[in-house]
């Protein structure tokens, strides 16, 4: 049956040429420029790390000025959080999802293509704030009301607002995509308790997406109107209320930061089966506690704003919603660990990234779980003990699951294998930068060193730890530099893949690397929730004990 | 595991424990502001949470990597026929997910206990009879991009920066702020309270122990947050009311020309912005300097408070402090040492 997509011609098929990616519609495409540009993002922001933390190598330093440095943190979250963390999982959603669930394509294929422009557009203007009289200057998450015109004069609180916003309807419309296509175009016989995990957890951010964004979409607007047409949603000197702009951002900003992690949790809910050789332990329990997460990350969100005044029942309430996300976070450890346990493990690089998240991810939920005890937030709240933990979850988490799925879908993207041993020296030096950078600084915080300072005095005892910090943070920079020689010398030569690298058992290893515009010429039936798997051993097939 | 695997394991763990040695070993002494080092009922209070929490956040660590390595080391490379089909174990995960919630349950029992232990004046036990038994000292803490002015209900006495307080009294603060969100943290008296334009928090804390306590603005206020520090000085009750005496006395008048000279200098140059009482400077955008020499640090609490400091203060508030909101007044050495001459008898 031709679709409409082939009978447009010349501007799809497997063309070459610039042009043909720029016109393209194909999910496969769109997912490779959304993986590439949120990479390019990752690497500017990762230099403004280096930048940050050389100006913080030792005490009193001027390598940055307080501006520079200001905007410089700013926009190193900014970018993280907009233009990495969620455009690669939309990248990864949008390149497997529809292999793993047996279709050709997104339902909505120009929407698709409309998202990543969007994304690339907000990204660019956000970035022109640089040229334009200077980028934002008051954090990632723009507190009012140092954000209003009176204390933020140059227009670079202008174009984040914009650019938020730009951004914000590029992720609803990516959301609205990946959603409807789970929904309705999943292969006969896949029903959602057959749906691979990392299905799942992309099915459930697309919901958190959907109410979250828009949170942050109209307090952006809000903030504009205030700086510029003398509205008075959060400016205090005129009646508004600077806390109004916290609820509002928190509440997107406390799903955004699981947003930012659920899609990786089904990364590691793939990876780590088909290199333990058995199937994932307890199914049922981790697609359901990622449903539970997806509707509790809308209940804590005042978790972050436990030392403006709240009062102490409205305290304990968020102290009280936060340790009940904690229970489904915490026991996909052990679902993982069960994983393991029993196997037949396999070091390959991606299974080295999965193990390391378990490790390393493992400390961040529990200093999460330590900040959700309000008297101790009191203390470090706002302290180096916070950037400690974001680090440990964004970082040991999103940023290592990331990787694991890099190495593991890189074949079925390239149709080439990439280097196991440059892959285990960049996870080695991961590792050790992770341990020095992020775990002094959760010492710092303790120590009682405030987080966005630019410098800080001789006598604070914090010497140490910060050189320690940025020397783990040279080690993360050259562990990437590690990384990006294996894509090079990888794409240009690394081994020939063929379809299933790995022996692995869910969809996308059904057909070729790179697959082809239409994804499979033969669909496996689906009776199980490895329908490789029971291909390969129809008579230890997982449908013959009912799954 | 692979030879080269163990090799790997041990390069890291070796590297771990030497990092936590350097830590371990690099002057003790020097941490100001450290949380574990409580000087007051309500941090301790805090503190002795924040050691239960890492004991229990030590050995949920230690038992997921533990098994993690055990995992690793147990069943690396095993012959793949080996791998048993396992889906799950409902009873298992029923477990362990009723396990987790029991240790949470009791850590919420604990966090409400403890915030209570750590605002409420009723809940602090005063050590012994002191001079004004059961009476709170008020102050009024407003906060400025980037400094801090404190007001005691005393004959409205006004400083900058540095907050003196009686030990073993409660210390109740009403924070405000001038322009943006701040927030207050002495990290060895208690935990932090924002510090918010258009509201009015209040924190309470008491001192157990004489001695100067470091105070840091804990939320990002702008370009110089990071130069928005304070002292507190905690005292016996007769040291603080000497303390009290001097802030109530009137500014001290200039005995030598040159003092005067550097008056006048002051009344031309600084009276915009900054208040000495009795004088005509009433500026309100600065520091009180009426008690100015008497105070250990400037700039908030940016370097030590002696001429030479103070000299290259006023001479280019900019270069020590960039961006902040005191400009470069452009006078001559000279006029600077005349200036210097007289804050510095302000005592």
């Amino acid at each position: 049956m031709a679709s409409s997509a082939d009978s447009l011609g010349g501007h799809t098929g497997d063309d070459t040429g610039l042009w043909s990616w720029v016109t393209t519609t194909n999910h496969k495409r769109i997912g490779v420029l959304y993986l590439t540009t949120s990479f390019v993002f990752f690497l500017a922001a990762a230099s403004m790390a280096m930048l940050m933390r050389t100006q913080l190598i030792r005490p009193n330093n001027d390598f940055l000025s307080p501006d520079a440095y200001n905007q410089i943190f700013t926009m190193h979250g900014t970018t993280m959080v907009f233009l990495f963390g969620m455009p690669v999982l939309a990248g990864f959603g949008n390149y497997v999802v529809p292999l793993m669930i047996g279709t050709r394509d997104m339902v909505f294929p120009r929407l698709n293509a409309f998202s990543y422009w969007t994304y690339l557009a907000g990204a660019i203007l956000l970035y022109s704030s640089f040229l334009f009289g200077g980028a934002p200057n008051a954090g990632w998450f723009s507190y009012a009301p140092l954000t209003e015109i009176t204390y933020a004069q140059t227009a670079g609180m202008d174009y984040w607002s914009i650019s938020m916003v730009i951004l914000g309807i590029a992720s609803i419309a990516g959301a609205v995509n990946l959603l409807v296509t789970i929904l309705v175009l999943r292969a006969p016989g896949m029903g959602f308790n057959r749906m691979p995990l990392f299905v799942w957890a992309t099915l459930v951010n697309q919901f958190m997406i959907l109410v979250a964004m828009p949170s942050l979409t109209a307090a952006a607007i809000m903030l504009f109107l205030d700086r510029h047409y003398a509205t008075s949603f959060f400016n205090p000197a005129t009646g508004g209320d600077p806390l109004l702009w916290q609820h509002l951002f928190w509440f997107f900003g406390h799903p955004e930061v699981y947003i930012l992690i659920l899609p990786v949790f089904g990364i590691i809910s793939e990876v780590i089966p088909v290199f333990a050789r058995k199937p994932i332990f307890g199914y049922s329990f981790i697609a359901y506690s990622s449903v539970a997460i997806g509707v509790l990350s809308f209940t804590v969100w005042a978790h972050h704003m436990f030392a403006v005044g709240l009062g102490l029942a409205a305290d304990a309430a968020f102290a009280f919603t936060s340790f009940t996300i904690a229970v489904p976070t915490s026991v996909k450890i052990f679902n993982w660990l069960a994983t393991l346990w029993g196997g037949s493990l396999r070091f390959r690089t991606p299974m080295l990234f999965a193990l390391g998240f378990i490790g390393l991810f493992v400390i961040g939920g529990l200093s999460g779980m330590a900040v959700a005890v309000v008297p101790f937030d009191w203390q470090v709240t706002d302290s180096y003990f916070i950037v400690g933990h974001l680090h440990s979850v964004l970082f040991g988490g999103t940023a290592f699951g990331v990787f694991a799925g890099t190495y593991y879908w890189f074949p079925k993207i390239t149709g080439r294998m990439m280097d196991e041993r440059l892959g285990a020296v960049s996870f080695w030096l991961l590792v050790v930068g992770f341990l020095f950078t992020f775990q002094s600084f959760h010492i710092l915080g303790l120590l009682g060193m405030p987080r966005r300072i630019y410098t800080f005095a001789a006598n604070m005892g914090w010497n140490e730890l910060n050189l320690i910090g940025t020397l783990g943070a040279y080690v993360i920079a050259v562990a990437t530099v590690v990384f990006l020689w294996n894509l090079v010398i990888s794409l240009r030569s690394g081994r020939v893949a063929g379809p299933d690298p790995w022996d692995a058992w869910t969809l996308e290893w059904a057909t070729s690397s790179p697959p082809p515009k239409h994804n499979f010429d033969r669909l496996p039936e689906v009776r199980s929730r490895r329908p490789l798997w029971d291909e390969k051993n129809p008579d230890r097939a997982d449908y013959l004990t009912r799954h | 595991m692979r030879p080269g695997r163990r090799a790997h394991f041990k390069a890291v763990a070796s590297i771990a424990l030497a990092a936590l040695g350097v830590v371990a070993l690099s002057g003790c002494e020097a941490f100001p502001v450290a949380i574990f080092r409580p000087e007051s009922p309500g941090a301790t209070a805090i503190n002795d949470l924040s050691l239960i929490l890492l004991a229990i956040a030590a050995v949920v660590l230690v038992g997921v990597e533990a098994t993690l390595l055990l995992a690793i080391v147990k069943f690396r490379n095993r012959p793949e026929e080996s791998a048993v089909q396992t889906y799950g174990n409902v009873r298992l995960e029923t477990s362990w997910t009723v396990a987790t919630s029991l240790v949470i349950v009791v850590v919420l029992v604990l966090t409400v206990k403890t915030m209570v232990e750590a605002t409420s004046i009723q809940a602090i036990v005063l050590p012994s009879a002191s001079a004004w038994p059961g009476d709170t000292l008020n102050v009024r803490v407003v906060g400025h991009q980037w400094w801090w002015s404190f007001e005691y209900p005393q004959g409205n006495v006004v400083t900058a920066n540095e907050m003196h307080i009686p030990t073993d009294r409660p210390i109740k603060v009403q924070l405000e702020s001038a322009d943006v969100i701040h927030s207050f943290w002495v990290p060895r008296l208690a935990g932090k309270t924002d510090v918010i334009p258009g509201q009015i928090n209040f924190g309470t804390f008491l001192a157990t122990t004489p001695g100067v306590y470091a105070g840091e603005c804990a939320e990002f206020c702008g370009i110089e947050h990071a130069h928005m520090g304070f002292r507190v000085i905690a005292e016996p009750i007769s040291d603080f009311s000497e303390w009290m005496k001097q802030q109530l006395s009137p500014a001290a008048e200039p005995a030598t020309a040159a003092q005067r000279q550097g008056r006048e200098e002051f009344q031309r140059n600084c009276a915009g912005c900054h208040t000495v009482n009795g004088t005509e400077a009433s500026g309100k955008a600065g520091p009180n300097l009426t008690h100015f020499a008497s105070r250990q640090a400037l700039g908030a609490n940016l370097m030590e408070n002696n001429p030479a400091n103070l000299a290259r203060w006023i001479q280019n508030p900019q270069a020590s402090k960039p961006g902040n909101l005191m400009p470069n007044l452009g006078m001559s050495p000279a006029m600077v040492e005349q200036v210097v001459s007289y804050v510095s008898i302000l005592k």
